[in-house]
């Protein structure tokens, strides 16, 4: 039991380093608007399962490198992974047991929420508005969303089960 | 007290306390960040840490850009070798012409007081294929303070001026672009000397002058150039070219947007120009 925590505690890491990565992916200029927002899906689906495992401080320390990583504004993916991880913990119970496709919309709800905010402090930065293709990403992101957490899953089942043998 | 409903309870009351000092420190840290430079040697650090990761992400790239170079045909490359032949012979007999010209213009700006081109050496650069923050402005480039790279030295790409050194690691530094809101350059109208001073909007399509009288001699099409004047920039880098202008009645100034010579968002390559007599800026 131990064994099997301490191998899964390997997934945990390795996705998010691969999310960070992706992050800063190199994109034409048309798929900027449309690549999905890695960190908040993989910081999503381990706040879904597992809760407890990713604290709210835990996540602003994320956010941080993300922000350095990014190089945009200090705190900004800070704050917003706290809010998304914080109103995962509040509604964990209520999305968690859907049905997929019923969760992608949860996760719908909670890139929208994210990109908001992301609007409001560009906003109060003086940028002006973004293009409307702004709100494409979160819609990418739900499209996305039952891969990710099918892969994610998949990949926990297996290291749980060769731990097991 | 320690009944499970009790301790759901207060479980909730410390995520929602949590909550609020974290989004909070998020908040003092942006707005931190937003004023001035107080986090730049943060940053610069933690970015010469992740340097690693962008050359992760460059380096498949150019990979494949190079790889793309040599399927190209035997005849394709032939043909871009003659056009590339004739384009050295044109710009060798411009360079005849330019060494007169640049001993009659020394002699003239000397007497302006004006900092010269010839002062200057350029370094090649390559940008870094990326995704950073599309609102941070910045691209990274493959030279860096080894290179005699400084912050504040220009970055030109092949059609006009594209930024300015903002910081130096080692082996890369990051560019800020003419774009970036926070960036101010000294400028002129190249057709009747009217100074002004260009600003980013954040959109690499558009710069916008905010200093003009409303009585300026200043048209559409005008090209605007660097002045000289802030000491980091040579006089006569094509900046912009005037797109729009409005006239507000309200207030006394014009409201005047340019487009960037230099493509920001397009470019790969860049030119940082050094200046051997200059020290830190």
């Amino acid at each position: 039991m131990i064994r099997a925590a301490h191998h899964e505690r390997w997934i945990l890491p390795v996705s998010l380093g691969a999310a960070w990565l992706l992050a800063i992916a190199p994109l034409p200029p048309a798929a900027v608007w449309l690549w999905p927002n890695w960190p908040a899906l993989v910081v999503t689906y381990w706040g879904l399962e597992t809760g407890r495992l990713l604290g709210l401080r835990l996540v602003f320390g994320l956010g941080l490198t993300l922000d350095l990583l990014r190089g945009g504004l200090l705190g900004q993916h800070a704050l917003r992974l706290t809010i998304l991880a914080f109103l995962i913990g509040q509604f964990r119970h209520r999305i968690r047991f859907h049905e997929t496709l019923t969760q992608a919309l949860a996760v719908l709800a909670l890139l929208l929420n994210d990109r908001f905010i992301e609007l409001l402090i560009l906003l109060a930065r003086g940028r002006g508005w973004p293009p409307a293709a702004f709100w494409l990403a979160p819609l990418a992101g739900a499209l996305v969303w039952p891969w990710v957490f099918l892969v994610l899953d998949r990949w926990r089942d297996r290291s749980r089960a060769r731990t097991a043998r | 007290m320690n009944t499970p409903a009790a301790r759901v309870h207060a479980e909730n009351t410390g995520r929602t306390a949590w909550m609020i000092g974290l989004g909070l420190a998020a908040l003092l840290l942006m707005s931190v960040d937003h004023r001035g430079h107080y986090l730049d040697r943060v940053r610069s650090a933690s970015v010469t840490l992740a340097l690693p990761l962008y050359h992760a992400w460059s380096w498949p790239a150019k990979r494949l850009a190079a790889l793309a170079e040599r399927l190209s045909s035997r005849t394709e490359l032939l043909a871009e070798l003659d056009r590339l032949r004739a384009r050295e012979l044109e710009l060798n007999a411009e360079l005849l012409r330019y060494a007169a010209l640049a001993a009659e213009n020394a002699e003239l700006r000397r007497l302006l007081a004006a900092r010269r081109m010839h002062d200057f050496t350029a370094v090649h650069g390559e940008i870094l294929s990326v995704g950073l923050d599309p609102a941070a402005q910045r691209v990274i480039i493959d030279r860096g303070a080894a290179d005699g790279i400084m912050p504040g030295q220009p970055v030109l790409d092949a059609s006009g001026v594209f930024g300015q050194i903002d910081w130096t690691a080692p082996g890369d530094a990051a560019v800020i672009l003419l774009s970036d809101p926070d960036h101010a350059l000294p400028a002129q109208v190249e057709r009747n000397g009217q100074r002004t001073v260009v600003q980013g909007t954040g959109n690499p399509h558009r710069l916008v002058m905010r200093d003009l009288p409303a009585n300026s001699d200043i048209r559409i099409g005008d090209r605007l150039v660097t002045s000289g004047l802030g000491g980091h920039f040579p006089a006569g880098l094509p900046i912009a070219t005037i797109d729009a202008i409005e006239r507000s009645s309200g207030s006394g100034f014009l409201s005047v947007s340019a487009k960037p010579a230099a493509a920001l968002d397009r470019s790969r390559a860049v030119l940082v120009l050094r200046d051997p007599a200059a020290g830190q800026p």
